[in-house]
Order: C-alpha cells, then sequence, then structure tokens
C-alpha cells in the first residue's frame, strides 16, 4: 500500500501555503509603510494625494499645500487663525490638519496599522 | 483509482486554505472604510466596518452629513420649544450650574467673536459685555450642537447594517456595534498641550459609545499677554476661571448630554461636577495645565495614560 501522501504533494502544498503567505504579509507591509493620504476640499469627492510626487499645488483660491518625501503640509493659507500652516508636516497614519475657514482638511488614513479608530477633541 | 481522488482533494483543501489566508482581513472585499464632510463648521469622519462588500454598498456618508444639517437647521433657527429635549436638557443644567451653563447666550458670543472662523476676535468693553449678558435671549446650541449631530448620526448609520461605525463631528464622538472578531474600539484623546497630532492617551470603548470634549484649548485668542478662550460663564460673561483645568472629556450614552456636560462640567470645576455627572449616569476625565489628570467613576479603566507629560492625581 503507498503513501496517501507522496513526497510532491508535500512541496505543492507547502509551495501553495507560502505563496498565500507571502501575498498576506506584502499586503500588510504595503498597507503599513504606504499610508494614503487624502484632500477634503468643501464637500467635494475627496481626492487622493500623491505622495511620491513631490509638487505643490493650490486647494482652493488662497491655499497652497506642499508635498514633499511623502509628507504634506499647508504652505499658505488666508484664514486669519492659521491654524493649518501653523500645524507644519504630518505624515503618519491617523495624522491630519484642517483648515475650517476654508473647508480644507488633508487627512492621512488613520488605518488598522495606526491602532486608533477615531481622534476625540 | 481511488488514491488518487484522494491526492486531489487534499491539494484542492491546501489550495483553498492558501486562497482564503491570502484574502483574509480585507484582501478582496473592504473591511473598513472612512470618508470626510464639512459640517457645522467643523469636520465630519466617518470610519465603518462593513460585515461585507455588500452592505459597504448601501452605507453613504452624505445621509450622515444631510441629517446633521438639517439639525443645525432646526439649533441655529432660534430657540427651540421648551419641551424639546435638547432645550430641557440645557435648562438643566443651567439651574443645576446656578447659570454658569446657558442656552440663550448668542448676544454674548456674537460680541466676543469667538464663534466667527473669519473674524479676529478681541476682548469687548466690560459694558457691551454686561449689556450682552443682561439681555439673554439670543439662542445658541454651540454647547450641544455636536454632541447632537453625534445622536443623528447614530440614528442615520445604525440602520445601514453595519458590523460598527467611529464618527466624529469636529471632536466629538460616537462609537457603534464593534470591530471584526469583537475588537473594541480605540478612541485616542488629543493632547491639550501638545502639537496637532498629538494624544495623550486611548479609550477603550465597547458598543454604543459618546465621547465629548470641552478645553480652553480648542479655540481662544490672545490680547495683551492674556488668553482668552472659548468657554463663557454664563454668571460673569467673561471665559471661565478654572484654576488650571484645561479641558473636560465625558463619557456618555448620549451625545447631546455628554456634549453639554462636558462644557458644564469644565464651568463648574471638578468638585462640583461629580453630582452633575451622577445625575446623568456618565464619568469623566479632567486634565490640569499641570499635567495632572483625574478621573470619575470607572473612566479611568476606560483610559490608558500614554504620554509621559502627564500623571493620574486623586
Ligand atoms: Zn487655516
Amino acid at each position: 500500500m503507498g503513501r496517501l501522501i507522496k513526497r510532491g504533494d508535500c512541496i505543492l502544498i507547502l509551495v501553495c501555503l507560502a505563496i498565500a503567505l507571502g501575498v498576506f504579509v506584502l499586503r500588510q507591509t504595503m498597507a503599513a509603510q504606504n499610508p494614503i493620504a487624502y484632500l477634503q476640499a468643501q464637500n467635494q469627492p475627496r481626492q487622493a494625494i500623491d505622495l511620491t510626487n513631490d509638487q505643490i499645488f493650490s486647494a482652493a483660491p488662497n491655499v497652497m499645500i506642499e508635498v514633499k518625501n511623502n509628507r504634506v503640509r499647508f504652505v499658505q493659507s488666508d484664514c486669519p487663525d492659521q491654524i493649518c500652516v501653523h500645524a507644519g508636516w504630518i505624515s503618519k497614519a491617523g495624522d491630519s490638519v484642517v483648515c475650517l475657514p476654508n473647508q480644507i482638511a488633508v487627512v492621512f488614513e488613520s488605518g488598522e496599522q495606526s491602532g486608533v479608530d477615531g481622534i476625540a477633541y | 483509482m481511488k488514491k488518487s481522488l484522494c491526492r486531489v482533494l487534499l491539494l484542492l483543501v491546501a489550495i483553498g486554505i492558501g486562497v482564503g489566508i491570502a484574502v483574509y482581513r480585507g484582501g478582496i472585499s473592504p473591511v473598513r472604510g472612512t470618508s470626510q464632510a464639512f459640517v457645522m463648521g467643523s469636520l465630519l469622519e466617518q470610519s465603518v466596518w462593513t460585515k461585507g462588500a455588500k452592505t459597504a454598498l448601501t452605507y453613504r456618508i452624505s445621509d450622515t452629513a444631510d441629517a446633521i444639517r438639517a439639525l443645525e437647521k432646526t439649533l441655529t433657527a432660534g430657540p427651540l420649544p421648551a419641551d424639546d429635549p435638547v432645550q430641557v436638557l440645557c435648562d438643566a443644567l443651567t439651574q443645576k450650574t446656578s447659570g454658569a451653563f446657558r442656552s440663550d447666550l448668542g448676544e454674548l458670543i456674537d460680541l466676543w467673536g469667538i464663534d466667527q472662523a473669519n473674524r479676529t476676535p478681541s476682548v469687548p468693553s466690560d459694558e457691551d459685555i454686561q449689556r450682552a449678558l443682561a439681555g439673554h435671549g439670543k439662542a445658541n446650541y454651540g454647547a450641544v450642537g455636536k454632541g447632537a449631530a453625534c445622536d443623528a448620526a447614530l440614528a442615520v448609520s445604525k440602520d445601514a447594517n453595519l458590523r460598527g461605525f467611529v464618527v466624529s463631528v469636529g471632536g466629538n464622538i460616537v462609537t457603534f456595534g464593534n470591530k471584526p472578531f469583537g475588537q473594541p474600539f480605540k478612541v485616542a484623546l488629543r493632547d491639550p498641550k501638545g502639537a496637532l497630532n498629538d494624544s495623550i492617551g486611548v479609550f477603550t470603548l465597547k458598543g454604543t459609545c459618546f465621547v465629548s470634549t470641552s478645553g480652553s484649548y480648542e479655540k481662544y485668542f490672545e490680547q495683551d499677554g492674556k488668553r482668552y478662550h472659548h468657554i463663557l460663564d454664563g454668571r460673569t460673561g467673561y471665559p471661565a476661571e478654572t484654576n488650571g483645568l484645561i479641558s473636560v472629556t465625558v463619557l456618555s450614552n448620549n451625545g447631546a448630554v455628554g456634549d453639554a456636560l462636558s462644557t458644564a462640567c469644565f464651568l463648574v470645576g471638578y468638585n462640583d461636577a461629580q453630582s452633575l455627572l451622577d445625575d446623568y449616569d456618565c464619568e469623566a476625565i479632567f486634565i490640569y495645565d499641570s499635567g495632572a489628570v483625574r478621573a470619575t467613576g470607572s473612566a479611568k479603566e476606560r483610559f490608558e495614560l500614554r504620554s509621559e507629560a502627564y500623571h493620574w492625581a486623586d
């Protein structure tokens, strides 16, 4: 009586599991390493910000936003409180800067890896 | 013949397990989705955990935003009927705080100009303050609005057949349900003295829960070296004198109650807040300029203090 599972089958099963594990780990690390940032302007549909493309763009007539080295900041805004400009660079999952007078927000998606589901203030 | 069939079956099972692991945790269907909008002069943020790809389609943030805008319209239209739950709540708190908390300080709030995003605030003359204070009449529900908005968000999203969600209306939070595998929600509390994205610690919340914070750090302006925050005392007409208290965070099971209580507790301070909190079955965290943090009830067990700049005090 031969064995139920041959050596070849064993290897095949292991290869299957290894590929699955590889895909899983890749997904996790990709999610952890590449935070996604969005621009929310007034109540328009939000737009993804390309973090790999260093640039300065205008989010509203008098609001300038800069992307550099995977970080984002408000360079200039005409709002009286200047809270957005003073916030400086942000880059971590869960970080956000909001300019309330102009209704502009830059939000780094707080994925599972940030460990936090909301911020109370 | 039989043996090879077994082998094929075994291989299929192995491949099945492999594919299962690969798509597990949202590989194919999104488990979590976030979205933003602007309502009530603040940012609305919503994170939802769906039961599968199907329920994600039935959920839209615009439904929540629309419900909150409808509420905002009601709250800004003038005084609410005396029997409206929000008005009943405000009036009860006015009584319990000996007039420190009021929902008819509209004129005074306009005078200080703290609410107007496009105006640089300044200290009004004492004469104007006393006149505005005596003029009681113009309603302003700023102290309950965002909490009431959380109630509205809960009412809308509850029906969306979601596994769980976290909604923030300008930092006022409501949680519902749970995360995959029954995990509780983690809600960070912003550091009142730190940078914009610093947090002082994290709440662990299960099921339906509201978190509301009132603090002197949120909105303020400086004039002649003195700092003026935005929480006005209805007895004096000036920003509340708080003896080093810089923020109060209330955990409640009703948004409007939690929001109003956070303001009321901030106005009256830790000692007098205890009976207020008991009246509404709420708990709170008090944070002081010195770095001291005090908790009531079981709030301490639900809050993990993480910042080294702060310490628990009795
Ligand atoms: Zn701004």
